[in-house]
């Protein structure tokens, strides 16, 4: 989990710009699914077929963009403006560094102690606006830059929303034994910016059953006590059969789990659930403390427990 | 090297149908005079032209099914007034269809339009400045505290005339101003520039439809200021390849602003976002249209601002995803009785979106 | 089915006491087909967990009528099993915190158990929370189940309003979920009216799930019944002091009709020529945007579908005990039978 962790955060990718971190799951999916393409808005599907009888579709989404900023102008002494795409934590981005898609670096600036986009800025190292126009252009993104430190069980670091869940989805291919089921295993882009491409993809695959899978914030689950089965979060009230099966699943594989019931944050599974004729949705979560900050902190045991509690759950379906 | 069908300087742009335009009456929900202007003008100039049961009017050149397909997009629908009852001393209340500033509102003249079709005018009525408290002059009141005067002074008065559900606007204008005209200012220029820009491209290209690379679809779409949009049951609809919306967009080159807050200049061409509110754009798009801009050397600008928000967050999103590109008039003062444009903006936009679809084949390498 | 008050509270109470927290519509099946599948060629479920019952005309390519009516209402959801069989909860959908204390809960796990919201007594309040709104993480439910609990309740349980329908004077009744029971009781009454050699429609009755949960139902139905036309009922404001007159109307002066850039203006005028010509009356109500129920996202489900919107006046919404009048609910369901018989 830890080294596809690490393989995920060696690239930026923002919203609109996930083909490049596509590339990396892609060549990890590729020989464990029967197909694999990409939708006009930029998710990446994967089909790993059953020949079972009465088969239905299974969707399981995971976001692959990650919270960053987006520059809006360059003044004459060289520093970009910029607006954020997405929800980065600006207190812990503060003085740190920010990698642009492209590879140029920077720093992001506050300029008071009032910590919002239109009173900070990146510096780049440029001497004016046209020095800094060679390196960039606007409308350029930028992420903070990727760190990641193993601590014990636990993983702590950036953009861990998103792309642990990502390998969560890699390693349950990779895991998952006979089911009866089609599972899709999908990469959505344009999640930071408000579950925009898990509307395409839940559209083009038409499943019976969806279940998000992401990362959620401590507020009835605790780090490191299993993965948490979503029962409800502040945009969508999850299928209870589908909860109760996971729960059930949980239980007949004797996995530590607990549960989601989140205020603060929404989740694709309202776009999963929306769009179309919609879908059965659930939803599976690994706590992580410090939600959007350039610290978040995850156990790799709870994301081993989603791992495993989706493989429990898709195999044990008769 | 980009493909030419039309030369740039043999456009017609069709600027008697953007001031008529620009004169109807449309606010949300009431779209059928903007949509009677555009099937008149479009008459003889598309192969076929349908309505849908929201609204939503599509105008299609060439049909060919083993070409791709682009959607143009333009909202026929303005921001005005949902009449929502008379109060006992004939007052009407109301409410803002979209979004609209109370400063903007405070004693204008609007047209309210009454069951019988007849425009008549009112007045917003607000509380007199003398009979406000202190605190009150600091605040500014909402819809809800102001009224429309159209000359009642009792409800029985306007029994048979004015109704829950009637609509209004501002008054009507269109007016060319400043330097060399350099200017326009009117009424709902928020989109019947979209609207009339298609419809001029419909009249230059229908009769070379044939050499265009893909099949052209013009969207005169319902809805869009009040969030509850008709483009993605256009899209849901037509399942177009690619989409370009055309719209109007917020500029404040206004004296005083620094320039890093100019996020949009009249007079500059056409806006392209890569993000506002409700979209982040697909950057291949947005890449071929500044290519597109450049070798026909059409001015264009891009929009250093992210905020506002249109058809395209609904579209982008719909019928599995849709590539999608904005094209947006700068307007100062926009959601407000005058927008004002840049007189040559028109054309500039109007230039380039024929210039896209004349290219639209190579979307795909970007 | 004669339209009249009588057989529409009939109707009402018995749906009213069908539980149906958003999220568990689905369990109604039964329950709804022996009450009212008599009246109807077809049922099927739809994904989201609401009920379709169908009545064909018999004739060819006769438009589809979509008649949406969410079912499902306000409640809870167990979070935590406590000590003593008490439960910690949390909120589906809207709900006003401060009428909770001591009302009394219908849990709905393996058995239905009753509960009571804990209420601390006015002698052991904390003197500075006095005034201010309890919130629901401090607000227990008490089974006194015991160990049993545990047994009967799991986390994802829900639980609803238990208040059992009663009559008020001047025709007005009260009761739990009557948003939007009344309105499914107005149309089931009206559908099962109709005169089958006069009907115009394929009628597709849609008891839509999640709509206090974001309108869910009446989307994802939308696009599965892919219908020409809908007509949506829901609760609406009764007058209120203090509430400007406007926003609301008044109740036991007939449905409403809403004005909307979201609803059609020739199908809601149409409505409104039919209830003039059968003496129904009709209020009128005009949002400037959405409307706050299925038509938002109904009418842009699939092609597009043309909605009107029918509102029969509520009061004390999403409390435990909603008031309606049966007039209200007796002249929707007549305006929805002439509708359906008269066609274009």
């Amino acid at each position: 989990m830890y080294n596809t962790l690490k393989k995920l955060l060696s690239v930026t990718a923002l919203a609109t710009g996930e083909a490049a971190v596509c590339s990396v799951i892609k060549e990890m999916m590729a020989p464990l699914c029967n197909e694999i393409y990409t939708d006009p808005v930029g998710n990446l599907i994967c089909l790993k077929k059953s020949t079972g009888e009465g088969k239905q579709k299974i969707m399981l989404c995971a976001h692959c963009d990650e919270n960053g900023f987006a520059v809006t102008y360059a003044e004459n002494n060289g520093i970009l403006r910029f607006d954020m795409c997405g929800e980065t934590d600006l207190t812990a981005a503060a003085y740190g560094d920010v990698v642009f898609e492209n590879g140029v670096k920077g720093i992001l600036i506050p300029e008071g102690t009032e910590l919002n986009a239109r009173r900070m800025h990146i510096d780049i190292g440029a001497k004016d606006q046209k020095d800094a126009l060679k390196k960039i252009k606007l409308g350029d993104f930028c992420a903070p830059a990727h760190r990641l430190i193993k601590q014990c069980t636990n993983v702590c670091g950036t953009a861990l929303d998103g792309r642990l869940a990502c390998a969560v989805l890699i390693k349950t291919a990779e895991a998952l034994g006979e089911c009866k089921d089609d599972i899709y295993f999908v990469f959505t882009g344009r999640q930071t910016v408000g579950f925009r491409g898990a509307c395409a993809a839940v559209y083009n695959v038409a499943p019976h059953i969806a279940i998000n899978v992401g990362l959620c914030p401590e507020e009835k689950c605790t780090c490191g006590n299993g993965a948490a089965i979503k029962l409800k979060d502040a945009a969508t009230v999850c299928d209870r059969e589908l909860c109760f099966a996971l729960e059930d699943a949980a239980k007949s594989a004797k996995l530590p789990y607990q549960f989601e019931i989140n205020t603060k944050t929404a989740s694709e599974a309202t776009s999963l659930q929306t769009t179309g004729a919609g879908a059965v949705v659930g939803g599976v979560s690994i706590p992580c403390k410090r939600l959007h900050t350039t610290a978040e902190l995850a156990s790799l045991k709870d994301a081993e427990g989603a791992m495993k509690l989706l493989c429990a759950y898709l195999e044990g379906r008769r | 090297m980009m493909r030419t069908i039309i030369e740039t300087k043999d456009l017609i742009p069709d600027k008697d149908l953007f001031k008529r335009l620009c004169l109807a009456f449309g606010p949300t929900g009431c779209e059928e005079e903007v949509d009677g202007l555009i099937k008149d003008e479009l008459a003889g100039y598309c192969d076929k032209i349908e309505t849908d049961r929201l609204g939503n009017t599509y105008a299609f050149l060439g049909t060919d099914p083993a070409k791709k397909t682009l959607m143009l997009f333009a909202h026929k629908d303005e921001v005005g007034f949902l009449i929502t009852g008379v109060s006992p001393e004939g007052l009407l209340y109301f409410s803002n269809v979209g979004g609209i500033m109370p400063t903007v509102l405070m004693g204008r003249r609007v047209v309210v339009r009454t069951l019988e079709n007849k425009d008549i005018y009112g007045v917003i009525a607000t509380k007199p400045v003398h009979m406000l408290s202190r605190d009150e002059r600091k605040q500014l009141p909402t819809a809800d505290e102001m009224y429309i005067d159209v000359g009642a002074t009792e409800r029985k008065q306007l029994e048979g005339i004015i109704d829950v559900g009637c609509y209004g606007t501002f008054i009507p204008s269109f007016e060319y101003f400043g330097e060399n005209d350099k200017k326009l200012a009117a009424k709902a220029i928020d989109d019947r520039i979209g609207c009339a820009v298609m419809a001029g491209f419909a009249r230059n290209y229908y009769p070379v439809r044939e050499k265009l690379p893909v099949n052209v679809v013009l969207a005169f779409t319902v809805r869009e200021e009040i969030g509850n949009s008709g483009a993605n049951v256009a899209c849901e609809r037509i399942k177009p390849d690619y989409a370009l919306i055309l719209e109007s967009t917020a500029a404040s080159d206004i004296a005083g602003v620094p320039q890093s807050g100019k996020v949009a200049i009249t007079g500059e061409g056409g806006a392209v976002s890569f993000m506002d509110r409700s979209t982040v754009y697909d950057r291949g798009m947005k890449d071929f249209v500044f290519h597109v801009a450049d070798e026909k050397n059409i001015p264009v600008q891009l929009k250093k601002f992210v905020s506002g928000g249109n058809d395209a967050g609904a579209v982008h999103r719909a019928a599995g995803g849709i590539r999608t590109v904005a094209l947006s008039t700068p307007s100062r003062y926009i959601h407000s009785a005058v927008c004002v444009i840049g007189s040559r903006d028109y054309d500039s936009v109007f230039k380039l979106s024929c210039a896209i679809a004349e290219n639209a084949d190579l979307i795909d390498n970007y | 089915m004669e339209l009249n008050n009588t057989e529409l509270k009939r109707l009402l109470f018995a749906l009213s006491d069908i539980p149906s927290v958003s999220g568990m519509e689905y369990t109604a099946e039964e329950a709804l087909c022996e009450l009212i599948g008599e009246h109807f060629d077809f049922y099927r479920k739809e994904t989201s967990g609401g009920h379709i019952f169908g009545l064909r005309c018999g004739k060819e390519n006769a438009p589809k009528l979509l008649i949406d009516t969410h079912f499902d209402e306000v409640g809870f959801m167990v979070t935590d099993i406590l000590e003593d069989g008490f439960l910690s909860v949390t909120n589906v959908g809207g709900i006003d915190t401060r009428i909770l204390p001591a009302a009394k809960i219908n849990v709905y796990g393996t058995r239905t158990v009753p509960a009571y919201f804990a209420s601390t007594p006015p002698h052991l309040q904390d003197r500075s929370k006095a005034g201010s709104a309890p919130e629901l993480d401090s607000l227990l439910l008490d089974t006194s189940l015991g160990e049993e609990a545990k047994r009967v309740v799991r986390v994802g349980t829900l639980c609803g309003f238990a208040s059992k329908c009663e009559e008020l004077m001047f025709d007005a009744v009260c009761g739990h979920g009557f948003d939007n029971k009344a309105s499914c009781a107005a149309a089931i009454a009206g559908i099962a009216a109709i005169d089958r050699d006069k009907l115009k429609y394929d009628i597709y009755l849609h008891l839509a799930a999640r709509e206090e949960v974001g309108c869910i139902g009446g989307r994802t139905g939308g696009y599965d019944i892919a219908p020409d036309l809908a007509l949506v009922l829901d609760a609406e404001f009764a007058d209120f002091p203090g509430i400007r007159e406007d926003k609301t109307v008044t109740r036991g002066k007939g449905p409403s009709l809403t004005a909307s850039p979201v609803c059609d203006k020739k199908l809601t005028a149409r409505v409104k020529k039919i209830a003039d010509e059968c003496r129904i009356p009709v209020q009128k109500i005009a949002y400037a945007g959405r409307t706050g129920t299925d038509t938002d996202s109904l009418n842009i489900s699939g092609v597009g579908v043309p909605c009107v919107l029918m509102g029969i006046p509520l009061s004390g919404m999403h409390t435990a005990e909603e008031i309606v009048n049966l007039n209200d609910l007796t002249c929707a369901a007549r305006l929805i039978k002439e509708f359906a018989e008269r066609g274009e």
